[in-house]
């Protein structure tokens, strides 16, 4: 019974399987504390004024986010996640795309899809709140 | 460029090969009524936005070129099925901040621009120091038989009338003269018929290098033997003449729908974006079984888009422009019922997107039409008062000349199913409506059906507009009559008392002989 979002990111569901990254690098930083996947459908829906409504339907596949809040990172681990997504080279902000082993233990392809924030009290322990991840596809399984 | 589409499976041709682009914005194609502006033809519309990530496409290489737009639809039991597409050129591509911005017309539009017939004027082809009293008068392209006027040109050491080119469109074609008639303004009508005078003809080469047939009606001096080619002097002019005639290619277009393929071809347009197989032929036959047939000709320059919708409305027919140009005959019959299943409403409390405006202007209730009788020169015109429904109470200003037309009856028919959908405008109608409606396009009659639309009648689309979503927005025209089809309409002959002539009431007598001749030079004579 396919239930995560690795089982729609398929060929058939309009994406490119398995998908490439722009950046060839993995961010394997474990999620911490409560994990929200969201998704939708491209669709529209029309009502009338008879109350019938007509959907329409512009893309099949569905589209995924991952919301990550780190609260309490090393200097090291807050560190690799600021150089991320500011090295230009790397993701460059929601620039590039670059692997993710996510919270089910898949792997993804995915880009920044949020500005950054970093907040602390002392610089050797960082919280990382709210960053927002688009789902670009998948790696296959080992 | 074809086959741009938004979901997916993008085709491009070869010059500008892409692997991939994505069209992040698409707005509506907007589809007008060829016939809703007088006599300009309102182009269709769309526009979309390219990602240019870097900048890597650049956006002159874009300039004319041509977009295919195809609808594709399918639901939970039927797989993708094209239902619809559309042929664009592109007008303006402009860049900004890595995306281009599309700016799409029509692909008839480009080949509306400027006059027709095409070619030069008499006078440019061989200038002479005469002037002459009509300006606009020039080569002409004749319809059937024209009974047309034809000017005079000087061509090394004589005088001819310039009947058109020798080959057209790569076709060598050949001109058969029938008559020629003394011009309108010198009072007497005489008419040369070619069993009894020759109507000697000859190519010669025009200052564009190119060469054009000619002749002379040799009915000089008076009284014979006629051995001189005739013409006719007011002042420093050299009237025109008319003359009754045919050309080889042009002889057998007397259908509209043939008459229309030809001159659309003339513009420029490729016989593969013209339907011939399809809705032209439909035409033909319908045009067949109403009787309606064409004679005469386009001798006067005016724009392309005046000269088209004139012979739409002659034949009470339209466009539609998608991949190829298609001509449709009008139909008052309603295509589609419009109830609140269909209207759609912005938000889910509230009124829905259904808007009635009422247009507050003086109600005419007819108008004039011009026409000619057969077998008189096409060069004036006979007027007729017909009504939009009955009443003759309030004239409108306009006057629409049916040229092409002879017959008495259809000329009224085509002047009522004209001014039907120009007169007696009551209300403007719009509203944005779901999807089934997709069948809807510009002229169409569709009845709007509903107590909270103001009840029911009938109404005319001028405009459709189609969103990505699929949504449907039609403008609308409401009238103060009922519609009327070809064979709803029935009038008697138009009648004539003998011996009264055009406009100004001048009482002639064909047995009139020309009283005086005079010699002007070495080569010809003017008639009296």
């Amino acid at each position: 019974m396919a239930y995560e979002p690795y089982d729609y990111l398929t060929a058939a569901n309009g994406y490119t399987d398995p998908a490439v990254p722009d950046y060839d690098y993995t961010l394997t930083i474990k999620t911490q504390g409560e994990v929200v996947e969201e998704g939708y459908k491209n669709q529209v829906i029309h009502l009338a004024d008879d109350n019938s409504e007509e959907r329409i339907t512009l893309s099949t596949g569905s589209m995924f986010w991952f919301f990550y809040d780190w609260k309490i990172l090393s200097e090291a681990n807050s560190g690799t996640i600021f150089d991320l997504y500011h090295d230009s080279a790397k993701a460059n902000g929601v620039g590039n795309s670059f692997k993710l082993t996510a919270h089910d233990t898949h792997t993804y392809v995915v880009r920044f899809d949020c500005k950054l924030r970093r907040q602390g009290q002392a610089v050797s322990r960082w919280a990382i709140p709210g960053v927002k991840f688009r789902i670009l596809g998948r790696i296959a399984d080992a | 460029m074809t086959g741009v589409s938004w979901d997916s499976g993008t085709t491009w041709d070869a010059g500008i090969n892409l692997s991939s682009i994505l069209i992040v914005d698409f707005g509506p194609i907007i589809l007008r009524s060829p016939l809703s502006a007088g006599n300009t033809i309102p182009p269709n519309e769309t526009g979309f936005t390219v990602s240019n990530p870097n900048n890597t496409l650049v956006h002159t290489d874009f300039n004319g070129g041509t977009v295919l737009i195809e609808v594709y639809v399918a639901n939970i039991k039927y797989p993708d099925t094209k239902i619809t597409g559309w042929k664009f050129k592109v007008k303006r591509v402009e860049p900004g901040y890595q995306q281009l911005f599309f700016e799409c017309q029509d692909f008839l539009q480009e080949h509306l621009q400027g006059d027709y017939p095409n070619g030069q004027y008499p006078k440019g082809l061989w200038p002479s120091d005469d002037t002459d009293l009509d300006d606009k008068l020039c080569i002409p392209v004749p319809i059937g038989t024209a009974y047309i006027p034809l000017r005079s040109v000087y061509i090394t050491d004589q005088r001819y009338y310039l009947l058109g080119l020798v080959t057209v469109n790569g076709t060598a074609v050949t001109y058969t003269i029938s008559k020629v008639r003394s011009p309108r303004s010198w009072g007497t009508k005489t008419e040369w018929e070619v069993a009894t005078y020759a109507m000697t003809q000859a190519t010669k080469a025009g200052g564009d290098g190119t060469n054009y047939r000619v002749f002379q009606p040799i009915i000089a001096p008076v009284g014979g033997p006629y051995t001189l080619g005739g013409f006719w002097r007011d002042g420093t002019h050299f009237l025109d003449v008319p003359t009754k005639f045919t050309r080889s290619d042009t002889s057998g277009l007397t259908n509209p729908a043939d008459a229309i393929e030809f001159i659309l071809k003339d513009f420029g347009i490729a016989s593969s974006d013209i339907d011939s197989a399809v809705t032209f032929l439909a035409a033909n036959a319908n045009y067949d079984t109403l009787g309606i047939e064409w004679n005469g000709g386009i001798w006067r320059k005016q724009t392309r888009q005046a000269a088209l919708t004139s012979l739409l409305v002659q034949c009470h027919s339209t466009l539609r422009i998608g991949e190829k140009i298609e001509l449709h005959p009008l139909s008052k019959t309603s295509r589609m019922t419009i109830t609140k299943a269909e209207v759609l409403r912005p938000g889910e409390i509230g009124p829905g997107s259904f808007r009635y405006r009422t247009i507050n202007e003086r109600l005419t209730d007819c108008a004039y039409v011009s026409w000619q009788q057969s077998d008189e020169a096409q060069d004036e015109f006979l007027k007729a008062l017909v009504p939009v429904s009955g009443s003759k109470d309030v004239i409108d200003e306009e006057i629409f000349n049916i040229h092409l037309v002879q017959d008495s009856q259809d000329v009224q028919r085509l002047g009522i199913l004209h001014y039907q959908r120009r007169l007696g405008k009551i209300a403007n109608v719009s509203a944005s409506l779901k999807s089934k409606c997709l069948k809807l396009q510009p002229d169409d009659v569709i009845t709007i059906s509903h107590a909270d639309y103001g009840g029911t009648y009938n109404v005319t689309i001028d405009t459709v507009k189609i969103s990505k979503d699929l949504t449907v927005d039609i403008d609308c025209t409401r009238f103060n009559h009922v519609l009327d089809d070809w064979m709803d309409i029935v009038n008697n002959d138009l009648a004539w008392d003998t011996g009264i002539v055009w406009d100004t009431g001048v009482i002639w007598d064909a047995s009139l002989a020309p009283l005086i001749s005079v010699a002007v030079d070495d080569t010809a004579y003017v008639m009296p």
